[in-house]
């Protein structure tokens, strides 16, 4: 396989993958922020819209510089072989960040839930003291 | 007998595709029976629960599906069809061994969301406001 179609290859399924997962944090990651934000809708859309800004530059960072590295292939097997190889790192650095932007969604929301909860404990404590 | 194909080409397609296939099959199984323990954990928010199994199952995804691709060339090349089946059983018992293990690590997260309430609930939940 000419190495030239091998790149057109491997740069057409990383950034067909990286807007799959991109679009799907943003579609279902929304809920999370709306009921994170109690309703401010306006405000979990602007987080919303700034991570997957980040998540797009770090993936389609990585892809291009990725896209040179690596034995030359020379026939179809040695192209199958280095596509797989490149196909898959992109996935699991995908799939890393994918969990981190979970994690992010996870913090941000005991964030909120303690800001919720401490006035709350401090009502209680005065009046058990009462 | 074995039909005159190329043999590397032939075992990386089968493994790929049994690889795939059994990825699938763990992930939606992880997400149907995942799913009534993430309702539990998310107080009967149906929306919040089917986004967090559909972003687990995507991860879930990623992983292995990245995994298998990463595997592929390990372990060099072969010319008989004894080797190539030896080889082809290595792979793929070490893809069901990394499915095994985040399939457990799945559980024991579906396990800590459904003795907690789910992370985002907005209103304080009584047991914890409780606490301290």
């Amino acid at each position: 396989m000419n190495i030239s179609i091998t790149y057109l290859v491997y740069l057409g399924i990383s950034i067909a993958v990286t807007v799959w997962v991109a679009h799907t944090l943003h579609s279902r990651g929304r809920v999370f922020l709306v009921d994170t934000f109690k309703g401010n809708e306006a405000l979990a859309d602007s987080v919303n819209d700034l991570l997957i800004v980040g998540f797009y530059l770090i993936n389609f960072g990585y892809v291009t510089l990725a896209l040179k590295y690596g034995v030359k292939p020379t026939n179809l097997h040695e192209s199958i072989e280095f596509l797989a190889t490149k196909i898959g790192l992109v996935l699991l650095i995908l799939g890393f960040m994918h969990y981190l932007n979970l994690a992010v969604f996870a913090k941000l929301a005991l964030h909120e839930q303690k800001t919720v909860l401490t006035p709350i404990k401090s009502s209680q404590a005065s009046l058990h003291r009462s | 007998m074995l039909p005159n194909l190329p043999l590397m080409p032939t075992m990386y397609l089968t493994y790929v595709a049994i690889g795939v296939a059994l990825t699938i099959w763990v992930a939606r199984q992880l997400r149907i029976h995942g799913r009534v323990f993430l309702a539990k954990g998310c107080k009967g928010n149906d929306l919040l629960a089917d986004s967090l199994s559909h972003l687990l199952s995507v991860g879930f995804y990623l992983f292995h599906i990245g995994l298998i691709l990463l595997a592929l060339k390990i372990g060099g090349h072969v010319t008989n069809p004894v080797a190539g089946i030896e080889l082809f059983s290595t792979k793929i018992g070490f893809i069901m061994v990394a499915l095994a293990v985040s399939h457990f690590l799945h559980m024991a997260l579906f396990a800590r969301i459904h003795g907690k309430p789910c992370p985002p609930t907005g209103t304080p939940h009584p047991v914890v406001a409780g606490k301290g």
